[in-house]
Order: C-alpha cells, then sequence, then structure tokens
C-alpha cells in the first residue's frame, strides 16, 4: 500500500500510550504479572480475601459478648454478602487498573472510496417523549459527522418513534421535515409506531420485520445518544472482521450534564472508569453484555435469535421483558455469538438524569426490569457468565434492601448489647469496630485513588488539568455520592419492595434537560428520611454516643434529605462550578467535534410557534405531510358530521386518534377553519 | 374573465358569506390562479350545499357549508403533499420475522442426588478447612 501508519484519536477520546512500568518494584511487577494472566482468578481472589477479612473481623466483634447470636448470624449473612459484593467491584477496579491500557488504535481513517465498501449499517435512534429538538441536535452532528468522511451511502438514520403524546409527535416530524429539506447522505427516515408494543424491544423487533434484510448491522442508539463518526465507522470495521461477533457494545460516556449528580457523575465517569471498564473486559471476553444503546448488532443473528417472548405471569415479574438487553445478550451467547466490549474507543456518549427525581424515576423502571431477570436464572438454558450479569444487575438493587436491614440490625445490637467484650485479635469490640470502619473506608476509596492515580499518570500533562484539581474534584465527588448513596439505599429498597409486591410502575421518557426542583418537591420525596434520620439518631445518642460516628454519614444524608436532594438537582449549582473549574472532564475543556456540532444545534433559536398538535390540524400543508408520513388513508366518500368539539376540549385518548386518522384530522381541520373562517367573514361584514 | 352563472339556491346570504370564506381559503392553500380560484371555490359550496339538510339555516348554515367545503379541498389533489419520494425512499423490505425464544424450557428439574452430593462436598470442604487451620 505504501502508505505510512498512523495514529489518530477516535472522536474526543486521547489513546495514549503508556510506557511499561520502569518500576523496579519487584512485587508489583510480580503483581502485574499475576493480574495480566490470571485476571478473573485475580479478580475473584480480591474479592474473596475482601469479604473473608472483612466477614472474619464483623464475626469476631459480634462474638466477642459471649458467643455469636441470632441477630448476629444473620446480620453476619447479610454482611457476607454485601462485603462480597463489594470485594467485586473492587477486584474488578483494582485489576482493570494492574492490566495494561489499550494499544492505541494504529489503523488509519477508510478513505471515502473504502467506507463506500462497507456492508449498509442502519443507526437507529428509538425515541419516546423525548424532546424532538434535542434529539435531532444529536442526530444532525452524526449526520454531518458521517458526510463528512465520506459515509453517506454506507449509514442510514432511522428515528424509530414511539411516541405517544400527540403534540411531540407533531414537532418529530415537523423537525424531521426541518431536518431532511437538505439533501444530505446520509439518509434520515422517520417512522412512528401508533402503539407501542413491547416498548423498545418491540420498537427494534419492528424496524427489523420491515427493514432489517436491508443492513447486515444494527447500530442501536439512545434518545440522548451521540457518537462520534469514526467510532461508528471503526464498529462497522470490527463486526467485519470476525463473522461470529454478534454485538459490540462501545461504553457509553455521560456528557452535557448540567446538575451537581450529573457533573459528578460524568466525573466519576470520566475519571474512574476505564480502569473498571478494562477489568470488566478481561472478565466477561467473549461474553460481554449489552447495555442497550451505543453498541453495533449483527442483523441475522439478532433476528435469529433475540426475538423475545411475553412472561407467563403478571407484570412486573411477567409479562413483557422490561429490561430487554441483558436478555438480548444471553440469547446471542446461547447461540454461541460473540458479545464483545470495545472499552478502548471513545466516541460514544449519552446524558444522564439532571434532577435526584429523574435519577430515581430511572432506577425504579431499572430496578424492575432486573428483578424481572432472576426469572431467567435458574428457569432457562443460559451460559454462566449471562447468568452472573443477569445476577448482578438484580444484586444492584437488592444490595440496598440488605444493607438497609444490616443497618437496622445493627442498630438493634448497639441498644442491646454492650461492647466492651475482648475480640480474639486481644483488642476491645470497640477499638475492633473502629478498625472495621477505618478498613470498610480504605477498601471504599482505594479503587478511587488507584483510579485517579493511573489517570494522572497516564494522561499527558497537556491535556489534563493539574493533579491538584483533579484530586478536588475527586473529593468532591466523593463527598456528593457518599452523601447520595444513604438516600439511593433507602430508595432502591423502597422499589425492591413495591416491585415484590407487584406494583408497576410505567416507563415514562426520561428527563435529562434542566429541572429546578422546589422545596415541596424535596420535602415530599424526603420527609420520611428526614424522620427515620431524627429517630434514629436520637437512640443512638441515648445508648452509645461514640456510634454516631459509624453512623455520621448515613445520619447526615437522611436528615438533610430535603436540602440534599435540591442540592444535587441543582442546574444552577453544577454551572457555578462548571464556571469555577470544578468537575470539568476533557469533553468540555476540548469537546470533540461531534459535541461541537450538537452543541451548535442546541444552541439555535427555538421556532417561535411550537408545532403542536393544533399546528398540525390548523395547517394543511403540515397535514397533508402528517398523512403522507404516517401512511394513513382518507375515506373519499365520508363526510363527518361538524364535530362540536373544539381540539382544546378533547381528551387525550381522542387527540392520540386524530393522529392516525385521516378522515378525523380532516373533521377537525374543517371544524376549525369553518369557525376560524366565519367569525373573519362577519367581522369583515360588519 | 369567464362570468359565473350562479343558481338561484347559492345566492342567499349565506351561501355568499361562506364563498367568500371558501375563496380566501382556497387561495391561502394553494391555488394562486384567481380565475381558477373562483371556479374551485363554486365546486366546493356546491360540493357543499349537497350534504346540508334544508333545515339548517342561518349562521350554522354559512358555517356547515365552510365546513363541508373545507373538507371537499381537501379530497382534491391541490392539497396532498407533493414530496411523497422524500418521505417513502425506503422500501418495505421484509426479512424473516423474528424467531420467539423459549426462556422458560426445560423446567426447573429436581434431583435429589445432586443436592446430597453438594451437601456432602460442602461438610468435606469445611471439615478440610477445619483440619488445615488446627495444623496451622
Amino acid at each position: 500500500m505504501g502508505r505510512a501508519r498512523k495514529t489518530f484519536n477516535w472522536g474526543r477520546e486521547t489513546q495514549v500510550a503508556v510506557e511499561p512500568s520502569k518500576s523496579k518494584n519487584m512485587i508489583l511487577r510480580a503483581v502485574k504479572s499475576v493480574a495480566q494472566n490470571h485476571p478473573k482468578a485475580s479478580i475473584m481472589s480480591i474479592a474473596l480475601a475482601v469479604c473473608g477479612l472483612m466477614s472474619w473481623l464483623f464475626l469476631d466483634i459480634a462474638a466477642a459478648d459471649g458467643g455469636l447470636g441470632p441477630i448476629d448470624a444473620v446480620t453476619g449473612t447479610f454482611f457476607v454478602l454485601l462485603t462480597g459484593w463489594l470485594g467485586y467491584g473492587i477486584g474488578m477496579s483494582i485489576v482493570g487498573h494492574l492490566l495494561p491500557p489499550p494499544e492505541p488504535l494504529s489503523t488509519e481513517p477508510l478513505s471515502p472510496e473504502e467506507l463506500a465498501q462497507l456492508p449498509s449499517t442502519a443507526i437507529l435512534v428509538p425515541v419516546y417523549n423525548e424532546s424532538p429538538r434535542r434529539v435531532a441536535a444529536g442526530v444532525r452532528a452524526m449526520r454531518e459527522e458521517l458526510a463528512k468522511i465520506g459515509g453517506g451511502e454506507t449509514f442510514e438514520f432511522f428515528l424509530l418513534s414511539d411516541t405517544t403524546n400527540p403534540d411531540i409527535a407533531a414537532e418529530e416530524e415537523a423537525v424531521w421535515l426541518e431536518m431532511t429539506s437538505d439533501s444530505l447522505k446520509p439518509s434520515v427516515f422517520y417512522r412512528r409506531r401508533p402503539k407501542n408494543i413491547a416498548r423498545k424491544s418491540g420498537n427494534i423487533a419492528e424496524f427489523c420485520e420491515r427493514w432489517g434484510g436491508r443492513y447486515r448491522y444494527l447500530i442501536v442508539l439512545d434518545a440522548d445518544s451521540l457518537m462520534s463518526g469514526a467510532t461508528l465507522v471503526e464498529m462497522v470495521r470490527r463486526m467485519e472482521q470476525d463473522e461470529r461477533v454478534a454485538l459490540i457494545q462501545v461504553p457509553p460516556r455521560p456528557i452535557n450534564g448540567a446538575s451537581l449528580l450529573a457533573r459528578a457523575q460524568q466525573f466519576a465517569a470520566a475519571t474512574y472508569g476505564s480502569g473498571f471498564l478494562r477489568g470488566y473486559r478481561h472478565w466477561c471476553g467473549d461474553a460481554a453484555n449489552y447495555w442497550g444503546h451505543n453498541a453495533i448488532i449483527r442483523t441475522r443473528a439478532f433476528v435469529q435469535c433475540c426475538g423475545l417472548p411475553t412472561l407467563p405471569g403478571e407484570r412486573p415479574m411477567g409479562g413483557e421483558i422490561l429490561s430487554h438487553d441483558f436478555v438480548e445478550a444471553a440469547l446471542l451467547r446461547r447461540a454461541d455469538w460473540k458479545v464483545r466490549i470495545a472499552d478502548d474507543l471513545g466516541g460514544s456518549y449519552e446524558e444522564t438524569p439532571g434532577s435526584v427525581l429523574d435519577y430515581l424515576q430511572r432506577d425504579q423502571r431499572w430496578c424492575q426490569g432486573n428483578l424481572q431477570h432472576l426469572n431467567f436464572l435458574v428457569r432457562c438454558q443460559l451460559p454462566l457468565t449471562n447468568r452472573w450479569h443477569l445476577l448482578c444487575g438484580a444484586f444492584s438493587y437488592l444490595a440496598s434492601p440488605l444493607w438497609l436491614a444490616f443497618v437496622v440490625l445493627q442498630l438493634t445490637l448497639l441498644l442491646s448489647v454492650s461492647s466492651s467484650g475482648a475480640t480474639s485479635l486481644g483488642i476491645s469490640a470497640a477499638s475492633a469496630s473502629l478498625l472495621l470502619l477505618v478498613g470498610t473506608l480504605i477498601l471504599l476509596m482505594a479503587p478511587k485513588v488507584l483510579a485517579v492515580t493511573d489517570f494522572i499518570r497516564s494522561t499527558p500533562i497537556e491535556n489534563r488539568r493539574p493533579a491538584r484539581a483533579i484530586w478536588l474534584d475527586a473529593a468532591l465527588e466523593t463527598v456528593a455520592s457518599t452523601l447520595f448513596a444513604p438516600l439511593l439505599m433507602w430508595f432502591h429498597s423502597q422499589f425492591v419492595i413495591a416491585t415484590l409486591r407487584g406494583r408497576r410502575v410505567e416507563w415514562n421518557a426520561q428527563n435529562r434537560g434542566d429541572v429546578n426542583l422546589t422545596w415541596e418537591d424535596a420535602w415530599a420525596v424526603g420527609w420520611k428520611l428526614v424522620v427515620l434520620g431524627s429517630i434514629a439518631a436520637v437512640l443512638i445518642w441515648l445508648v452509645n454516643p461514640t456510634a454516631l460516628l459509624w453512623f455520621s454519614p448515613l445520619l447526615a444524608s437522611w436528615l438533610g434529605a430535603a436540602p440534599l436532594i435540591l442540592v444535587l438537582s441543582s442546574p444552577q449549582l453544577g454551572r457555578w462550578l462548571q464556571s469555577h473549574g470544578r468537575l470539568l472532564i476533557a469533553e468540555e475543556s476540548n469537546p470533540c467535534p461531534v459535541m461541537q456540532r450538537q452543541q451548535a444545534y442546541f444552541d439555535l433559536p427555538v421556532p417561535s410557534e411550537d408545532a403542536t398538535l393544533e399546528r398540525l390540524v390548523r395547517d394543511p400543508h403540515a397535514m397533508a405531510a402528517h398523512i403522507a408520513i404516517a401512511q394513513l388513508s382518507a375515506d373519499p366518500l365520508s363526510n363527518l358530521p361538524v364535530s362540536e368539539l373544539a381540539l382544546s376540549e378533547m381528551t387525550l385518548d381522542q387527540r392520540r386518534e386524530l393522529l392516525v386518522d385521516a378522515d378525523k384530522l380532516h373533521q377537525a381541520h374543517a371544524a376549525y377553519w369553518s369557525e376560524r373562517l366565519l367569525q373573519d367573514v362577519e367581522a369583515r361584514a360588519r | 374573465m369567464s362570468t359565473v352563472i350562479e343558481p338561484q339556491s347559492l345566492a342567499d346570504a349565506q351561501v355568499v358569506l361562506a364563498r367568500r370564506a371558501l375563496l380566501r381559503y382556497v387561495v391561502a392553500n394553494g391555488v394562486d390562479d384567481p380565475e381558477q380560484a373562483v371556479q374551485t371555490t363554486h365546486e366546493l359550496v356546491e360540493a357543499a350545499l349537497h350534504q346540508i339538510s334544508d333545515d339548517v339555516v342561518g349562521r350554522d348554515r354559512t358555517r356547515s357549508i365552510i365546513y363541508f367545503g373545507v373538507q371537499a379541498y381537501l379530497k382534491r389533489p391541490e392539497s396532498r403533499f407533493h414530496d411523497l419520494e422524500r418521505l417513502f425512499a425506503v422500501p418495505n423490505e421484509a426479512t424473516a420475522p423474528m424467531r420467539l425464544q423459549d426462556l422458560h424450557e426445560p423446567p426447573i428439574v429436581v434431583r435429589p442426588e445432586f443436592y446430597v452430593a453438594a451437601w456432602r462436598r460442602t461438610q468435606d470442604v469445611f471439615r478440610q478447612f477445619a483440619y488445615s487451620m488446627r495444623m496451622f
């Protein structure tokens, strides 16, 4: 070929080659060698060591008062499970940081001619009542990137709408018509299902049945997803390299966060995420998981393996499968397809909920979906690693009621038993408790410290902020997440109990924009915690004031639940921190081209008149376009009687019906104009 | 300019008002040629009058003429969306339907001997562990 090979960045991800460690420390080298050669065994060993040591210390303390009682036994069981879970995460993170970082991508970008040789790929953007202009900003940015690098003929976008709100549906059409008014390639198509059967999985399945045969690959995005053109191309190229790969998941990185919560999460993902993902990739191998978006899928494999049945029994445990992604990955693996995670690819982004309430709403949905997966652990043949993924997904919510029960039992023990006995270590139970607390803190902090150190060491100084600023932000993030964790524990416990009691939640659209909560909102959600926290604090103070130290993070979070919710959700505070250089990520200080394009579309002035159902009914051109887009047919012989019902008086169902019935739309249009024109000519006649 | 001779039935005040209104609607929605607009309006009024019974009088009659006139206009080709090619660039090309997977087979099989063996093995592990601890 004769062309020089060069390294280039995928989106804004900066892939940095890290020199092999020159440390003379033989122990560290040996540890790294073990982690690299036996990553799974290393993760398990760390998890077991953490769990074993902590549990032993805990049981030793519990037995110091004259043996283990029934409450000790129950508490001990919970503690073993929880520290095992904690140890698994710590192991993944530590091993991930000990593993070598991914090789810099040394392939050169494809020429437009080579790009045209790639198989046709559909980029699916399922939408459900999201802001159409926000979704369109991302799609336009990706489309322009692909057009620029010559991917116009290879890729085609599909906006797959399941929107049920008639006004948003009308706006989606208007935005799409606006977006496709140019002749730019890749093309963008729009389809709306009047009924969102089986939610997102049904949306994708319907696409596969209608158009799947046209495309070898599907790239599934979310309404808030954003991917760089180079990453989209590389995903297709990697699929072409191994025909047994059915799915490649590119981990999305959170961006565009305004609130303190969202900004803390995006900072955590950017700073701590890489090592954890590296460990996760080595843990999974070719049996990775699917996270529902920012992934490429082989259409043939998906169609053959991923038709999801309706589960027997009532919702939430039965009925439609709510969190389809984990199950689809398991089904692909069951048919011997490979599922991979490409943590070395950057240029993959998503947005997170802004306010605590939106975050909790999303978690409630996920909780139901993940607990439903417990169905599959024993009842169907799935690969072991996928069963583990399903179990982890469920346990990430089940852990909360376990923590809560553990806290309650600890309180009971504290109120009923003195801690004056001696442990087998030769120290008092009180001292051993302090040791356990310090050990727990070290274990919780160690992965973060390791991650920040690794981040600072592996990022060239010209591409990052000063180390002191990063450490300061890590401390700020740690405070925010430490205070948020007890809130999550409480709410997750409620979600788990509600799910097990058979209570359903609706899967509403997620709000990713600015939300300004009021004191009333925060108090309505947090008052129970304030009451519980007050009772617990008084009881502990009366019985054992020194134990307040143990419970201080929990009590601080619960007692201050309402202001904490407000502070974490505040976009003003988040922006203030951003303007003062706090919790910044590389994507903000130096945004990649696709993010710049998206931001440019965000900044466009909003049209003076919103595209709503009212406008669609009023404007004959918009109505004609809608009838054509939705492929509705009007009955040429129908002459519906004069409607006395104004659009503003219609129920939501009647408004939805309008969108799928051309005759009724004509009726509403004629009713509007007959009244309006009559008033007009009467006024002129006077 | 040709003269349109209106039948007597169209000449009452309500019809005149309705004609004016419909003319405005037709001109605003795609019929640019004035003569054509007048002709189209005439046809719409005529079509509307066929839908309305003689019992409807006064303001309701005017409103009904406009209403059915607008409905009649919406059935004409002038009111349709013309750039259809842009909307339907992707032909339907069906692939095989999604194959539904069975997630509930085989049923849970209870094999007592498996659980007995697992229990014995667990006891062995604990016994060996206890023995090794004593040795330590």
